[in-house]
């Protein structure tokens, strides 16, 4: 028989889950996911997830088109294409000002969110195990879940069930490949 | 902080409610008339563009002096509306207000198709619209590049930006709900779909996280595009040497006055959905009573615009700032300006009593009323500035014709359309920033017991 | 009781340094004393703004900056006393004041010494009002709504008179508004680095830094915007209040208040730096100085000696 993808605990409350995810992983477990409806307060403390590379790469982004659009307005206006519109100054700085910050923008709003979707592994399978799941689809409604992956170098059929069970779930299954 | 949500919503409740109205659409038939009036303008946008597309822009009422009329009227106008929505989802998400979570998506919807409408007109004007990527900087074989000193070609960018920021904001923040949306529904073509768009969203903890810190920053990017947009928008007209539009409140003052009428919008927009959706329990009557707060604060801010403008143009003393202030008031277009005045400023002062705040049809007229005069406001601003020039010999009136009417009406039709649309097949309300509010809700009822 | 003397004793000598000044018709002497006046009285001033927008729309930071609002904003007395010197040396300070001079239509009218000083009257009894009104216990979110509106033209207009028209060719319709930015930036910089001598939660500091970072976006985009449009269409009668603010040493300070008083703050605000007491007490302390040397750059190079 196949090796099943994983073990899917459904809990009706999240302060439940966040109990649950406190001990799985004091219990030594590393594959596991947290899924909920919404951002649930306390959640990614639990899991000890501390990321903050989102920001960062915003910032970088706005800086690097931003400085390019800057660079091209003045390539073009003094090197390339000089014109004396009312004799204003060739490099008219005050001018590239609202131009350079809107493309700026435009630079770290598409590198921020390609980073979340890249770093969530978004888009992901278009079939992932989880999402042939009878009762996953409550995930996205009003229950919280917490999946452990057969991978897992801890994880063990009849002790992982036994542990999850007795983390009183409403409900406990079996995640086919 | 009081509760907005009755204590009788749970998170099934507001899954049911917000994925029927796309699965098991309550008002077949309304949605079908209202479609077929949007369709109906639709046609007439296409008429009007197929004519100017034939017969040139002489088919407007432009001339010198008066060569931006309705067309330009129309673009501030529709961009301004768009920046409420970006207002109240972005501004108010980063401020941590709670009573956003029924308003944004829609709202933000409503940008995004008000800034499609506001972006078309610039180009129809151009004279030769299918030319319009010109204006982008790309090497070319007539070695020719745009000059960004102008304010023209700043709003190029500025558009461009704005479209592709909020889409993204709009998009970003749906992800969950098309999540939502894919698990809820039973047929495999509409699953399939909400499943290519859901990304593959599991709602992880690391999902949400990540997702989270981005949704933060793009609001905040979005509120600062919002200014500097409609900034730009400004300095067209503050950034020419012509009495009644070089004005350096301009920039902030557009600012403000585009806020107002897009609350005004989604006041509108607000009531419509909350009828034809009995969202009455999601869009309750304290959201109302919030809104209309704001339209009215933002309408005194559009007050105190019109003062310091006339303040300063009589300050001035000078003669054709002078001429322009009293041709406003009194000239050939002063309808614009009493119309504007009496809209704007005179009838939102019965927000200040709450049975009106509170009363929805009162509610409807009065932002009817100030969409329409900002309307009316842009109108005054652009014809009046042009109209008398400095030399008497070139003075000169504007008359608009059936056309420019006609793409108006037009363009509403497309705003009506898209919006029908994004109601019949998108979660119109943001299901898990109201789940999220739930939350927050009854942690705080279980703090109290 | 210390600080109130303090504050009694300063408060008079200042005024019979300025009484001096006015008397002496020292321009020179009279427009520091002004821009000194004009920049502490923002601290009143800004703190009554403040206090309405709190009234109006809540929030977390009342608890940490409210008593110290309310105690600023009974400095407003003070600063009108204080005003009594500049209104004595008008012919010194401003050249419309002077005889012979005649302005174009609303100019002649607007700009009379009697009708000046009667308004600077009136703005001070309605600010002082407002605060009393304000000040007395409880919530009123009616007296601060129409106060907020009051407040917005009075403050204005306040800043065109006392600032605008020292130079009477120069006329700029947002002048009010960035006046009112300063002054809320102002106020807002001092009572910052204020609050933070006690000890204080990270949230309640980190909501302190954005409030700070708003005022400090708001007053820069303002500045640029009247920047923006006044070097767009380049009318002498403009882009002369800037080019007098550019000539010689003066250069300096604009350049030192988009470094000092937007970039840097912006910055350090926006960054990890937020989380710590000291820079963040840094930041204020310098918002609030360069402030004072704004302040002082748009009294000093336009004065008619």
């Amino acid at each position: 028989m196949n090796r099943p993808w994983g073990l899917l605990a459904e809990f009706d409350d999240s302060d439940r889950l966040i109990e649950a995810v406190r001990r799985t992983r004091e219990a030594g477990y590393t594959e596991f996911e947290a899924h909920t409806p919404f951002p649930v307060e306390g959640l990614a403390d639990a899991l000890d997830f501390q990321e903050n590379k989102i920001d960062p790469l915003h910032l970088a982004g706005g800086i690097v088109v931003g400085g390019a659009a800057l660079l091209l307005q003045w390539w073009i206006n003094v090197v390339d294409y000089p014109l004396n519109i009312g004799g204003r100054p060739l490099a008219a700085w005050p001018a590239f000002v609202l131009p350079t910050f809107e493309i700026a923008t435009v630079g770290a709003t598409v590198v921020g969110v390609a980073a979340m979707l890249y770093l969530n592994g978004l888009p992901g399978r278009k079939t992932h195990p989880l999402l042939k799941m009878e009762r996953f689809h409550l995930a996205s409604d009003s229950r919280f879940f917490l999946s452990i992956q057969a991978s897992d170098p801890v994880y063990e059929p009849r002790r992982t069930r036994a542990f999850l069970e007795g983390l009183g779930p409403v409900a406990l299954d079996e995640v086919p490949r | 902080m009081s509760r907005l949500l009755s204590s009788e919503e749970t998170y099934e409740t507001v899954t049911q409610q917000v994925t029927d109205i796309t699965l098991h659409p309550p008002a077949r038939r309304r949605w079908w008339m209202l479609m077929a009036l949007s369709l109906l303008m639709l046609g007439i946008f296409f008429l009007s563009t197929g004519w100017l597309f034939i017969a040139g822009v002489g088919i407007w009422g432009l001339n010198v002096p008066v060569n931006w009329g309705l067309d330009i009227v129309n673009t501030v106008w529709w961009v301004g509306i768009g920046h409420a929505g970006t207002m109240i989802s972005a501004l108010l998400l980063v401020m941590g207000q709670q009573w956003r979570n029924s308003l944004n998506r829609f709202a933000e919807a409503m940008t995004l198709f008000a800034a499609i409408c506001a972006a078309l007109f610039p180009i129809l004007h151009l004279g030769k619209p299918e030319l319009f990527y010109w204006m982008f900087p790309y090497p070319n074989t007539m070695d020719l590049w745009p000059q960004f000193r102008s304010p023209l070609v700043w709003d190029v960018f500025s558009f461009t930006a704005y479209i592709t920021v909020s889409f993204l904001f709009w998009y970003v923040g749906m992800i969950p709900d098309l999540a939502t949306m894919r698990d809820k529904t039973t047929k495999p073509l509409a699953r399939a779909i909400y499943g290519r768009l859901a990304l593959g969203w599991r709602g992880t903890a690391q999902h949400w996280e990540r997702w989270r810190q981005a949704y933060v920053a793009i609001a905040l990017i979005t509120f600062h595009l919002v200014v500097t947009v409609h900034s730009g928008v400004a300095m067209l007209f503050a950034g020419g040497p012509v009495p009644g539009w070089h004005t350096t409140i301009f920039p902030p003052f557009f600012v403000q006055g585009a806020v107002f009428s897009g609350v005004a919008v989604v006041i509108l927009l607000a009531v419509v959905l909350r009828h034809a959706f009995h969202l009455g329990n999601l869009l309750t009557l304290k959201h109302l009573d919030i809104l209309a707060k704001l339209l009215l604060a933002t309408g005194l801010l559009t007050a105190y615009g019109y003062l310091a403008d006339a303040f300063h143009a009589w300050y001035s003393g000078d003669i054709h700032e002078m001429q322009t202030l009293h041709d406003r008031l009194f000239g050939r277009y002063a309808w614009s300006a009493w119309g504007s005045l009496f809209l704007n400023i005179v009838l939102i002062q019965l927000l200040w009593f709450r049975r009106i705040r509170r009363s929805v049809p009162m509610l409807f007229v009065i932002a009817l009323g100030a969409a329409v005069g900002m309307w009316l406001e842009r109108y005054l601003l652009i014809v009046t500035g042009l109209y008398r020039d400095f030399l008497p010999s070139s003075w000169h009136g504007y008359e608009t014709t059936i056309w420019e009417w006609g793409l108006f009406i037009g363009s509403i039709g497309l705003f009506a359309v898209l919006f029908l649309l994004f109601a019949r097949f998108l979660p119109l309300v943001s299901m898990f920033e109201l789940k999220e509010e739930l939350a927050a809700e009854r942690r705080m009822k279980g703090d109290e017991e | 009781m210390t600080l109130r003397m303090a504050i009694a004793g300063g408060g008079l000598a200042a005024f019979l340094l300025g009484m001096a000044a006015a008397l002496a018709g020292s321009a020179f002497w009279l427009g520091l004393y002004l821009a000194l006046l004009v920049g502490l009285t923002a601290v009143p001033l800004g703190a009554l703004a403040l206090l309405m927008i709190h009234q109006l729309a809540g929030g977390e930071w009342g608890r940490n900056l409210g008593p110290l609002l309310r105690g600023a904003t009974r400095l407003l007395p003070l600063a009108a006393l204080l005003f009594v010197p500049v209104l004595v040396g008008l012919e010194v300070l401003y050249p419309w004041a002077r005889p012979g001079w005649e302005g174009p239509g609303g100019k002649g009218v607007w700009l009379q010494d009697w009708f000046f000083i009667a308004r600077s009257v009136v703005y001070f009894a309605s600010w002082i009002l407002t605060a009393w009104l304000l000040l007395r216990p409880g919530r009123h979110p009616v007296v601060a709504g129409l106060g907020m509106a009051a407040y917005t033209i009075t403050a204005s207009l306040a800043g065109v008179d006392w600032l605008m028209t020292l130079e009477p060719e120069f006329n700029s319709s947002v002048f009010g508004l960035l006046f009112m930015s300063q002054l809320v930036l102002g106020a807002l910089a001092l009572l910052v680095a204020v609050a933070l001598r006690s000890p204080m939660a990270l949230p309640a500091r980190k909501t302190l830094a954005s409030l700070l970072l708003a005022a400090v976006l708001l007053w820069g985009y303002l500045a640029f915007m009247q920047y923006l449009v006044i070097w767009s269409v380049d009318l002498p009668h403009e882009v002369s209040w800037y080019l007098q603010r550019s000539e010689g040493v003066w250069a300096l300070i604009p350049w030192g208040l988009v470094l000092l008083q937007f970039l840097l703050p912006l910055i350090l605000l926006l960054s990890w730096a937020r989380s710590s007491r000291r820079i963040l007490a840094g930041v204020a302390v310098l918002l609030f100085a360069m402030h004072m040397l704004e302040a002082g750059w748009m009294v000093l190079p336009g004065l008619r000696l």
